[in-house]
């Protein structure tokens, strides 16, 4: 009996010696519980902003052979001023007919659709930072419809969702339908990512007609960018931007996280392009419609 | 960025890559009283997290002390994890023991969880059965079931039921044996099928292989591992 007590004592003891590490625990266990959820956009169906700058002219009307697109995720809306001079000043983005914006909020979304004279239309899915964080989709022609889709699963350090914005433009041969995705970061688990592609590729090949879809898919882990683009070629998708070189910055380097993926389109060019407006590069892709 | 703290972050995400375990490197002897077991264990996991199997480096190091001859307490911590446990010695006869080892263990899985975990804790019952060959080698075939709970912000802040709940069953073979007095090497293999108690059936397996070098902080008075 005397031993077993004094066993005992011994492990008293050696529990009462390893406070500290159970301090750090009830600290790991406190950063949890401080773990405070984002305001998120729950609504479906909004908040819905839009506007109409581009002139209705008879060239934006015109025959249609070949268009361009551009994908551009502009770190929280920060450097607005620069992101206009990349798109207006860039040979290959001055001619996008179609971009498509990530991390913004409506002032930021409507300044550039402004000074481009493109129209707009944007959706947030959360506040980061005390501003909305969505995404927008700007047209040379007219947004006949447009969607928010909220994407499954929601951030585990915070909860936030994450959004895609679908569009449906009034092209002059036939209308197109665009989505402007945002996928969430490493923090949510690989699976729980290709959920989210799987979600928007779903939702895009129900769809007659040409489609694109482009965005920040945040595929910077070893294995995500595969398994994100069979999503979209399994469904009779084309990776267009499977030649570009990666387009966002990270701690261990660039990395191939901004995609897009075409439907009834051949790709006649890709690229991205040098900015200092975000932690992304905007891409590019030059597409010739099949009719 | 600058290199070092590039290569610190390279690092730590390496790190973070294995944080979840589920080693043990555990024979069925406890750490004799009054001795200090040291463990430093190179295993990787073979684990599918949506992308297909995926093969990721799991660095470990581990402190036993023994408190009696059948029970000792135990920590081991890898990257962003930590588990506590005792092993209990419940049966010898002749060159075979039984040892019991409840278990406690937590994790941050930044990057491995395979859907919405953050943190993760498990807790659970390994059973080793220790087979003694020649006079320090020691064959070990363990059985273990733990509990998983892998939380998230929402789970803690919101809705509990966003938390996810797992069964986590499975075997191991390794074997101890000295390369020196006092040091032992330990390669071990653990196969693992975790079932999730959310209604999605079983998931892939996981593998866990490595091989943990063992050193103890000094001789005990009498045999090595002398019987209760």
């Amino acid at each position: 009996m005397t031993t077993w007590f004094s066993n005992w004592r011994a492990v008293f003891r050696i529990a009462a010696r390893r406070r500290a590490q159970a301090a750090a625990g009830l600290l790991c266990a406190s950063l949890v519980q401080a773990c405070a959820l984002v305001e998120n956009y729950d609504d479906p169906d909004g908040p819905r902003y839009a506007a109409e700058f581009a002139p209705r002219t008879e060239s934006a009307a015109g025959p249609l052979a070949e268009l361009s697109v551009c994908s551009f995720n502009i770190e929280l809306s920060e450097h607005i001023a620069e992101a206009i001079a990349d798109l207006s000043g860039d040979e290959h983005l001055r001619t996008c007919s179609v971009i498509l914006l990530q991390e913004m909020d409506w002032p930021g979304a409507q300044r550039i659709a402004e000074a481009l004279a493109f129209d707009v239309v944007y959706y947030p899915g959360s506040v980061h930072s005390g501003k909305d964080f969505g995404n927008a989709v700007l047209s040379r022609w007219p947004i006949l419809d447009d969607a928010k889709l909220i994407l499954p699963h929601r951030n585990p350090s915070n909860g936030r969702i994450r959004i895609a914005v679908r569009a449906t433009l009034g092209v002059p041969f036939a209308p197109i339908t665009v989505y402007s995705v945002h996928g969430d970061t490493p923090w949510l688990g690989a699976a729980g990512r290709l959920d989210q592609a799987d979600a928007v590729a779903a939702d895009a090949s129900r769809l007659v007609g040409p489609v694109i879809v482009g965005g920040d898919f945040n595929t910077s882990d070893p294995g995500s960018v595969d398994s994100t683009v069979e999503r979209f070629t399994s469904r009779a998708f084309t990776w267009a931007t499977a030649a570009v070189p990666p387009s966002a910055g990270g701690p261990l380097g660039k990395s191939k996280i901004d995609h897009v993926f075409v439907k009834e389109f051949a790709v006649a060019g890709a690229g991205t392009v040098a900015s200092d407006a975000s932690d992304h590069q905007p891409i590019w892709v030059n597409l010739v419609v099949l009719h | 960025m600058a290199l070092a703290p590039r290569l610190g972050l390279c690092l730590a995400l390496l790190g973070a890559q294995g944080c979840v375990s589920y080693g043990s490197h555990l024979s069925a002897t406890p750490t004799p009283p009054g001795q200090t077991e040291y463990s430093l264990n190179a295993d990787g996991l073979i684990l599918d997290r949506g992308f297909g199997r995926q093969v990721l480096p799991n660095p470990e190091a581990s402190m036993r002390w023994g408190l009696t001859r059948r029970l000792d307490f135990g920590l081991r911590v890898n990257a962003l994890g930590a588990e506590a446990s005792s092993r209990i010695g419940i049966l010898q006869r002749g060159r075979y023991r039984f040892t019991v080892v409840p278990l406690l263990g937590g994790g941050f899985v930044p990057a491995t969880n395979q859907d919405t975990g953050l943190v993760t804790s498990t807790a659970g019952v390994l059973l080793l059965n220790g087979f003694t060959l020649g006079s320090a080698t020691e064959v070990v075939v363990g059985l273990r079931s733990q509990v998983r709970l892998d939380l998230n912000a929402v789970a803690v802040r919101e809705d509990f039921s966003a938390a996810n709940w797992s069964l986590v069953p499975g075997g191991s073979v390794g074997v101890r044996f000295p390369v020196s007095q006092r040091v032992f090497l330990f390669p071990e293999l653990v196969v693992l099928v975790p079932r999730s108690l959310e209604g999605e059936g079983v998931q892939a397996p996981i593998l866990q292989g490595g091989i943990g070098i063992q050193w103890e902080s000094r001789r005990a008075p009498g045999p090595a591992h002398s019987p209760p």
